[in-house]
This record gives C-alpha cells, structure tokens and sequence, in this order.
C-alpha cells in the first residue's frame, strides 16, 4: 500500500503551485500510511466543518428565526482539499492532449468500508447524470478527463451540527481525485450540496486563487444549475431546493443591503480562525455566512446577463491555469467574455463594464486590508407581525479587526444605535434597542420602527457606532410588512440624497421587457409594492428609474440596472451617490493630513494613493493604543476618517473614485481621546451644522456639546519647512480650525468615555428647512489673549487667560489641550499639561509658560499678543535665555532662536 | 424562627430611624435581573434573591428581574437557585437600587486579569472590575481576581457574552469580556485590559519608524541627527530638550550621524524591514 501511495506521488504531472484561497491543505510530509493520511483528511475536514458551522451558527440562526423555512436544513459548506508534498500540491487528472473531458463517478462496492447504501449511491448517480448536461452548460466541460471516486464519508463525522457537505480532493495520496461525501437525510440538501462537489472536481486541480471567485463562481453555479427544472431529478422538490440555497448560498433580495467593506479580502475565514477549533457549546458571530452567500450572488448577477460567462471563463482558465492567480487577467479576461457573449465591445454587467462593476462589488475584493472593521446586517422581519409592529429588523453588529498576518480577532464593544427618521431627528424604539453590547464580534437589537407618518412609509436611517468606526445603512420602514398588511412587499427600498421642494414628488419606476408596474411613490425617504407579475419573481436584469417632479415637470434623476436573484428586490437607491472627489491642490510632497470627503471604491491604501505597498508611509492615530497605526496596519481609508500621508513627490490632480453624500447628514464616530476625522461631505461645513450624539441623549449643537462631550478646539496641520535633507516638510504644525474643509484632516477630541458620533450637515439637505443651530454666547468676564508665534513664513497660536468658574486644572469647557502633535512649529502652554488654551481662575495671578518648538537657530521670530477679552495694557516675558522684556500689550515681543525649544513665561498685567 | 428575626429586624430598623444613630436608616429598593449562564435567560425554575438576614423574592418567569426591599446600606445578596448559591456584592442600596445583571449557573470559576495603561504599559492599582455581577478591585500589580464568577462547562457561548466593564480614576471606561477563554482548573484568565487615559493630552509625537536617544539629556539639546541611505542624506531632525529622535522612512537600511558643534557621537545603523515595525535605535552619547 505505501509504495502505490509514494508511486503515485511521484508519478504524473508537475506539482501546481499553492493558491492563497480558503480550499484545506494537508501536508504529506510525515505520513505514515494510507490509512494515516485518510486520517489527517478527515481530521482537517472536520476541524473545518466545526469552525465553519460555528462561526456561522448565530447568523443562521437569525436567518431561521426570519425564513418560512425550518431548521431541518443541515448546515454544509462543501470544500475542497489539495495534498502537499513539501509545499507543493499534488497534481491533478491528467488533461487529455484535444478531445472532449469528462468525469465519470466511480462508488466503492458494497461492502466496502467506504460503500453508501445502495439507494443513496443511486440518489447520487442520478444526481449526476440528470445535472450534468446542465452542469456541462452553466460551468462548462470538466478542467480534465477521468474517474471521480465517490465515498462514504459519514462515519467520520464526529459532530451532527457540523456536517462538513462533502469535499472533493483532485489527488487523495493514490493518485485518485476523489469526493469524500456525507449520507444526508434531506434528499434536497444532498442533491445541492453533491453538486457542489461536482463543479469542484470539474475545477480539478486548477483554481481561482481568492475565495471572492472561487468559492462564489462555483455557488453561483450551483444555484444556477439547481434551479433548472431539467437538472432537478424526480421526486426533489424545488421549494426545498430553494430553501438549501438560502441557508447557505444565496443572499435574497438583500445584496445592496450587505454590500460593504468588511466583506472584502483573499479569504472567508481567516487561518486562525478556521484552524482553531471552538470549544464545545461556543459559537460566535461574524460575517463568515455572509461572505459565502454574497460572493455567490455576485457571480449569480453575471449570470443573470451572460448565462455562459462562468463556462468561458473556467474555459479560461483551464487553458492557462496562472490565469486564477492574476487579477489584472482576470479582470481583462472577464471583459473579454462579457465582449463576446455580448457579440460586441463594450459589454457591461449592471450597467457598468467590468472593472468598474467589480471595484462596486466588496466580496470581489482580492487585498487583504487591515485594522477594525464593522458590517452592519439587517434582516427584516416580515412575517408573525402584530400590534404595533410596523417596521421590525433585525440588526445586527459584526465587529473584527484583521491584523497583517491575515488573522482576524472577534471584537467587543458597546454601540449606542443611532435611529434617525428621514428628518434626522432621533428615534428611540425601546429601551433595549438603545444599547448594543457587541461580544465576540457580534451583537444585535430588534427594534420595531414605530408608524411616525400615519402609516406611510418612511427611510430610517440607523447609524451604528462602535469606537471611531461607523457603519450606516439605510431600511424601509413600514415598505415591507406592517402588522395592518402583513403580506409582504416583493420591491421595496430607500432614496437617498434627493432634496425636496414643497409640493415635489418622487417616484420609483421598475420595469423590464413586457412589464406593466406602475409608478411606486416615495413617501419619506422608502417605498415598497407588491408586484403582481410571475415575470419579476424569476432571476432577471430589471431597470430601475428615480423620478423627480418638481412643479408638474417629471425628471429622472437616477437610472440603475439590477440584476435580481428570484423573489422580492431591496434596493438602496442613492441618487448622484458615486463621484470622483479632487483633492484642493492634490497632495504635498513631504508630510500632510489628508481625509476623506468620500468612500473610495478601492479598499487597498497604496492603490488609492498610487504609491507602492513598500512606500507608503500612512499613518492614523489610535488613542486605544496611544500611538500611530502605521501602514499596513492602517484601516482601508475611510470616508469621514484622517490620516498622516508622506509622499517623496507630490500629486498635483490626487482624486478618489467613490461614493459620496450630497444632500445627506452623515455621521463619523470618535473614540475617547484624539481623533483624526474630517467632514463626510464634500463641502465645507462649519460647527454650527453639526450636531454632537453621545450614547443614548438627544443629539446637541457642537457649541452646546465643545468641552463637555467634545474638545473646546479643534485642530489641523500645516506642513512646515523642507528638510534640509530631504527637500520636502518632515514635521508641521497643529493651528485651530474653525470649519470642517473636506479633504482636509482634523484632530478632535472626545471627553465622553463612550466617545461620540458627529453628524455633519449639508448645506442643501433633503430634508425639510433647516433649522440653524445656535451659536455659542462669548463669555464677558476675567480675559482671554492669543499669542502668536510667527516667522517670515509660518504661524501658529495659543491662548491664556482666566475666566469665573474656571480652576487652575484643566477644565473641559475652558481649557483645551493639544493634539497628538506631529512635531515640527508649534506654540504650547506647560504649565501642568500641554495646553493649546489655558484658562485658569480669575483670582489668579500667574505666569504662562509658552513653549516654542520647532525653531530654527538664527531666525527671528516674533511673539503678538492678541487680546480677545478683558482690558490690558502690558505683558511680562521671562525668556528661559535672554533677558526679560515688559512689553505694552500692542507691541511684539521679538527674539532669535538659539535652539529647536524655546520657553518664555508670560505674565499680563490687567487693567480694573 | 425564621418570622421572628424578621420582626427583631424591623424592630431595630425602627429603633434605630428614631435614635438617628450609626448605621443606615430606612429602606431602598433593589431592583435587578438574575440569569442563567447555560441558557442566557431568565433561571427556569425560577431563583430566588435575598438579603442576609431578610426577606426575598422570586425572580420573575419572564426575563428573571427582580425587585426587592431591603435596609437602606444592604449590600449584599443571596441568589438560590436549582445551581449553588450565589453571592453578590453590591453598590449600598439607597433609594432606588440597580445592581444589573447577576448571573448563576452550575460551577463557579475565579475570573483573573490586569489592567494596563495604554499609553505607558505600567499597570493601573486600584481599577474597578466588574463582571458578572461580580466586582473587585486591582491590587498594585494591576492584577484582579474576582472569585464565584457563574460558569458551566457545557456551554460558554452566553459567558462569552458577558460585558465586563473596568472603571479607573483618570481613565475612561473600558469594557471587555472573557472570550475565546475557557475555564482551566476552575481559573479563567482573561489577560491584559487596555485602558485608555482619559487625562493623558500629552501628544505623542509624530508617526515614526526610527527612533533613539542622544544623551546626555539636555545636553544633547541642538544636536543634528542626520539619516542617510546608500551615503546620502535622507532626513534631519533637530534634537530636543528630551533627546529623543524620530525618522518616518520606508523600508530599507540606513545609517544614522550625530552632530552638536564639534561633538560627534558613533555612527549607528537601522534596518526598516516594514514601515510598521518600529526600530529603536540604542542610545549614542555625545563626545
């Protein structure tokens, strides 16, 4: 036995090189037997099954608890696995040199250890031969030619809730490409999931080296070829068919709903967590279900337009092999095949060519990005509806970071749901939806939206905070299902970033060949209908219109092709929602701080600042940690978020391709402590539009909210002189802002302990007049002067003075203390702690130590005193070198620097 | 027996509303909600909470909470059930009392951890650790051990999801939980908890890669550190009062010069492997 496994070892064709996506790797090194290493298989198999099955078992869960379908769905999650010899895969069926390729299955007899039941290898059988002209089709003729050894599986299944679904080796150790497959009981479920492990054994050796294509090409394809009437054998039913490919496969009508960042990367499940077995009765949340289910649906929407696309590129593929690992080809090649099934150039999915319907779709994102991030997943609740219910979901908080190694740690937490109705005022359901607690990565509240405008209608918008990131999504209340109508809607959705003149109106108009809906009204922000029509309920390309009428006048203000998986639709409609934002002046050479005024569709910081991975100096302070997240550990830019960028040549026309805000108030949240945010809209906004959200209150004016929920001062950075070495500024300085420019970098600072969600208002909102928000009152007691620091080219302040109330320590409302400085020229008070302002009690008499950093030896520097309150006639300065100087209050102290640190203590002498 | 202590009770609770004397006076209402750490609900069949010495009641079916009368200063509380008994130290009851959540279950287990400083790693004496209705405090290593924490080996999935919270004075609140930690001979050890100074403004410099010291202090004040690569000069920092320096560079290997008038100190060298990894570069003295 042993010399027909190393026979088989060496024999045939070259070893395949490894891929980086999530199929199980067993290394051969070591083994000691045939029956060992059928033992490691297993072993593997099931430690993936386990981990698979329990970190998905909360979101399933959810699922059951929203489906008409049961729980008698066995979890599975077919896979592949690929033996190593030193590293190397082993290979593969041969590909026959021309002529058509085929599999044929091959049963042990019976008797045999691995034997099924005689009914099951027939079920199985017949699977096959019923599906496979249809498999032929859809995913196109096997990758190589030869038998596909079909095994017992079942006995080595240790644990009933964690059905491993089958996986398919294309070399067992013998040289044999083999499915090892589990006896279900659902005759539904063993016909989906063996399916499965048929296009994998089709794939054979050859892969797609990311899950986003792996894994969703082949789920696609099964859906596809599972919901061909021909391909069902007799006696399946197609309800219990479709309800196998929601447990698992297929996301529904809500993929514009999951479409968000944290999906994104090379694999599902980080190594860590899928090779580290949970303990028994532990489970967890995560988006692991998800991923699975979005890629699927991606790809379905493929097929929904190119049915034979997934065929020509396995074609592709096979043919060239290295193709799976290079996305440039693979992005070019997809255009190629859409071109050609299309019969002509320019081919799109969606609308939209390739590439750029790619950049849109986040599970097809190959880079790993790193750093927290957080999915929010609502569900809807439609069914079982009562008393009030009007508008129920199910939300629910996946909340990780990903660190450099790939490996992802379960995050915890506590979010303060933010539920604003399409006025942005805020609602509070219940007590209990007003706090999530987020542990192991997950946590949930249910809140049912109350009927705010007489049954109608209406978009909230949840915002959910967690530390500084931020997760939005925008539900229909009252569209789907109301205790009053419980038949629920088949379309429904949200329209985002319209602006409203009294007597406008909006509509939504859906249509595609043949079809007869009438115009769906938007009522607050959401709509939703029931479409009567056998023709919407299929998998089908459907175009969606906005249409505005202002004073009798209609205009489409939007038009977007769907591409819809069977069932009902949820659509997020944002209007003028995507653009490219130019940065003001592009970016400097040497250091500056840049944020982002948009979402950027590309996730990967060196594509979006064009510098390549080994020179991109990105940096983004983290007051958790107390220090800088430095590149790679950054996050994936972020809109609303800032970060230290040092470029070696500038970017004059630096622009970012996204999607964008206009007309909507958009939230960024703050940690405790420094931050380093910007305005999430592209336009300046000053503080007076916008409101500060601490946990469960009302939200406030910032002037209301500056020095007790938020810093007195905020700050932005100006770079300073060249490095002498360099040519380029290495170091700046922070000077205080006044209003959020967008693209520009702010440090603010939150005092709550639970940290705080900005919301930051447009200046044509869409929502009904808007109100002003009140300034604060100047104060008219004790005095306040700024100082100046300036040399021939730069300047930079900071203020002392007393005020009634005001201690000697530092007092929120008052006091306001520096940023984490970048170095460089910078004016500081230091007499306890750095201080940007310091007032103190108006019984004092003290001095102010100023410090002065980043000076240059031998230049002239002058110190202005500015007085913004009380009556002052002259200031003392001690310098720490030099001599003193008693200065009228109008004149300039002067000096020339002898080192980078200077200090002068300042003394005012106040008029009565 | 039982009423009678209940009587004696009362009776000195009125004595002592009348003298005015020493310990609380009147009563406070504790309010709560009992859960089982195997099911994450309400404890079915119900628990009964209780002050020592007094009366108690039966945790409601539903959602397991709890109202409860007792002498204004109690701080204690009984919890019975179908599992060991329970005790909890509370906040003192005054007035309208919320102890929160109280969990029971089968086993108890001792929950261990410190608490760290995020801006200096020293650890943080005297932080307060709540976790599952249980409480304690940091002695001076930063170390906390709170004894009779619910558990039940069968099922971790609901002890997971327990958030614990530390409060510290000059901190802000952080809280935590014990997950994917499991029970090892009756111990669970959470580790280190992070917490964030809440008064700490002091910036912390600029993103850098490279960094080192001049010494002495303050005499090194004006000394020129020059980092070059491949011979050339890449940055220049101007030394503080501190001594310190920093560089934000790319990847690769450089060498660092020192130079204050005609003081020099030994050349030194720095190899970025990766722009995230800080290299800290052994002090030079002037000479």
């Amino acid at each position: 036995m042993k010399k027909i496994l190393w026979v088989a070892l060496v024999a045939g064709l070259a070893a395949i090189s490894l891929a980086q996506n999530s199929a199980l790797r067993v290394e051969m090194s070591g083994v000691k037997s045939n029956d060992d290493l059928g033992r490691r298989m297993d072993l593997a198999a099931r430690k993936f099954a386990m981990a698979t099955a329990r970190l998905t078992e909360n979101a399933r869960t959810i699922r059951h608890h929203t489906s008409a379908y049961g729980y008698y769905i066995p979890f599975s999650m077919p896979t592949r696995m690929l033996l190593t010899k030193d590293g190397q895969v082993l290979p593969g069926l041969r590909r026959p040199n021309g002529g058509p390729t085929a599999l044929t299955l091959a049963f042990d007899a019976q008797g045999l250890p691995r034997a099924f039941p005689p009914g099951y290898q027939t079920q199985l059988q017949t699977a096959f031969d019923t599906a496979v002209s249809t498999i032929n089709v859809v995913f196109g003729p096997p990758s190589a030619a030869g038998t596909v050894f079909v095994r017992n599986y079942d006995a080595d299944i240790g644990d009933r809730d964690a059905v491993a679904g089958g996986y398919f080796t294309p070399n067992n150790g013998s040289g044999q490409a083999e499915i090892r497959f589990p006896v279900y009981q659902n005759a539904e479920a063993a016909y989906v999931n063996f399916v499965h492990t048929i296009l994998l054994a089709y794939l054979g050796a050859d892969n797609y080296a990311w899950d986003g294509f792996e894994e969703g090409v082949v789920r696609a394809a099964v859906m596809k070829i599972v919901r061909t009437p021909g391909a069902l054998p007799v006696g399946l039913d197609p309800l219990q068919v479709e309800a196998v490919l929601e447990s698992t496969y297929d996301v529904g009508p809500f993929y514009d709903w999951y479409n968000q960042r944290a999906l994104g990367g090379p694999v599902f499940i980080a190594p860590n967590l899928r090779d580290v077995q949970l303990p028994p009765g532990g489970s967890t949340g995560g988006l692991y279900l998800l991923r699975y289910q979005m890629a699927g649906s991606a790809w379905a929407k493929m097929l929904v337009e190119y049915p034979g696309f997934i065929a020509q590129l396995n074609a592709s593929l096979y043919a060239s092999p290295s193709l799976g690992s290079d996305i440039v080809g693979l992005a070019n090649q997809c255009q190629t095949i859409m071109n050609t099934l299309a019969g002509g150039g320019g081919a799109t999915v969606e609308g939209l060519s390739f590439s750029n319907w790619g950049l849109r779709q986040f599970i097809l994102e190959t880079k790993q990005t790193n750093g927290a991030k957080l999915l929010v997943e609502p569900v809807a609740i439609s069914s079982g509806l009562s008393g009030s219910d009007f508008g129920v979901f199910n939300v629910q908080a996946n909340y990780f970071q990903t660190l450099a190694n790939g490996n992802e740690t379960l995050l915890s937490g506590t979010s303060f749901p933010i539920f604003w109705d399409s006025d942005f005022s805020r609602v509070f359901p219940t007590a209990q939806e007003n706090q999530m607690d987020i542990a192991g990565g997950f946590g949930s509240v249910t809140p049912n939206f109350p009927d705010l405008f007489a049954g109608q209608p209406y978009r909230m918008t949840v915002d959910l905070p967690v530390l500084d990131s931020n997760a939005r999504t925008f539900l229909p209340a009252g569209a789907i299902a109301t205790a009053t109508n419980p038949v629920a809607n088949t379309f429904f959705g949200t329209v985002e970033n319209v602006p409203l003149q009294p007597g406008d109106t909006l509509n939504v108009l859906v249509s595609w060949p043949a079809s007869a809906v009438p115009p769906i009204a938007v009522t607050n922000g959401a709509f939703g209908t029931l479409i009567a029509d056998s023709t919407f309920d299929v998998a089908r390309r459907v175009t969606i219109q906005v249409v505005l009428t202002h004073n009798a006048v209609p205009s489409t203000v939007m038009t977007r092709v769907v591409d819809k998986s069977p069932g009902p639709l949820a659509v997020d409609l944002r209007v003028n929602g995507e653009g490219t934002y130019a940065f003001a002046g592009g970016l400097p050479a040497g250091i500056s701080m840049v944020g982002f005024p948009i979402d950027p569709f590309e996730s990967y910081a060196p594509d979006i600042f064009n510098v390549s991975a080994g020179s991109l100096l990105l940096a983004r302070y983290n007051q958790t940690r107390t220090q800088y997240d430095l590149f790679p550990d950054t996050e994936a830019p972020t809109i609303g978020h800032g970060y230290f960028v040092r470029l070696n040549a500038a970017q004059a026309g630096f622009s970012v391709d996204g999607r964008v805000n206009p007309n909507t108030p958009s939230s960024v949240a703050l940690k405790p402590g420094w931050n380093m945010i910007t305005s999430p809209l592209p336009e300046q906004v000053p503080t007076t539009s916008i409101k500060v959200i601490r946990s469960t209150a009302i939200p406030t004016n910032f002037a209301i909210s500056a020095g007790t929920d938020i810093g007195l001062d905020f700050f932005q950075f100006i770079p300073g002189a060249n490095d002498p070495s360099s040519g380029v500024p290495e170091t700046g300085s922070l000077i205080p802002a006044l209003v959020f420019q967008p693209g520009v970098s702010y440090f603010v600072r939150a005092l709550a302990p639970e940290g705080v969600s900005m919301l930051f208002f447009p200046s044509n909102p869409q929502i009904p007049p808007f109100i002003a928000h009140e300034a604060a009152k100047p104060r008219n007691d004790g005095w306040q002067v700024r100082f100046d620091l300036q040399s021939t080219d730069r300047m930079v302040s900071a203020y002392i003075g007393t005020a009634k109330g005001a201690t000697n320590g530092f007092d929120p409302k008052l006091d306001s203390a520096m940023p984490p400085g970048i170095g460089g020229f910078q004016l500081t008070v230091t007499d306890s702690q750095p201080l940007f302002r310091d007032i103190r009690s108006v019984t004092s008499n003290q001095s102010y130590t100023l410090r002065m950093d980043g000076l240059v030896r031998g230049t002239t520097y002058s110190l202005m005193p500015n007085v913004e309150r009380g009556k002052i006639n002259k200031y003392l300065v001690v310098p720490d070198r030099g001599d003193r100087a008693n200065l009228a209050i109008t004149k300039p102290y002067r000096f020339t620097a002898t080192g980078s640190r200077q200090t002068v203590k300042i003394t005012v002498k106040v008029v009565d | 027996m039982k009423r009678i202590v209940i009587l004696v009770a009362a009776l000195l609770a009125v004595v002592g509303c009348g003298g005015g004397g020493g310990g609380p006076v009147g009563t406070a209402s504790i309010v709560g909600r009992v859960l089982d750490i195997q099911t994450g609900g309400p404890p079915s069949p119900q628990a009964s909470v209780g002050v020592p010495s007094a009366g108690s009641v039966l945790t409601a079916v539903e959602d397991g909470s709890f109202t409860l009368s007792a002498n204004a200063g109690s701080n204690q509380l009984l919890v019975t059930s179908q599992y060991p008994t329970f005790s909890f130290t509370t906040a003192s009851a005054s007035g309208t009392t919320d102890v929160g959540d109280l969990w029971i279950g089968p086993q108890k287990i001792t929950l261990n951890g410190r608490i760290v400083d995020s801006a200096t790693s020293i650890p943080v004496t005297g932080a307060k650790v709540a976790f599952a209705g249980v409480s304690g405090t940091t002695n001076g290593s930063g170390v906390f051990s709170l004894a009779g924490v619910a558990y039940a080996d069968a099922n971790q999935a609901s002890f997971w999801g327990i958030v614990g919270v530390v409060k510290a004075t000059n901190y802000f609140d952080q809280n935590f939980t014990s997950s994917p930690n499991v029970a090892v001979a009756g111990v669970v050890d959470v580790g280190d908890i992070i917490v964030t100074p809440s008064n700490n403004t002091t910036p912390p410099g600029d993103p850098f890669d490279i960094t080192g010291r001049v010494l002495p202090i303050g005499g090194s004040t004006g000394a020129v550190v020059t980092l070059k690569l491949g011979g050339s000069a890449v940055r220049t920092f101007n030394v503080g009062s501190d001594g310190v320096y920093t560089f934000w560079v790319p990847a690769g290997s450089y060498t660092i010069t020192y130079a204050k008038a005609a003081q020099t100190a030994p050349t030194q060298n720095a190899t970025v492997v990766q722009q995230n990894i800080v290299v800290h570069v052994p002090d030079v003295t002037l000479q």
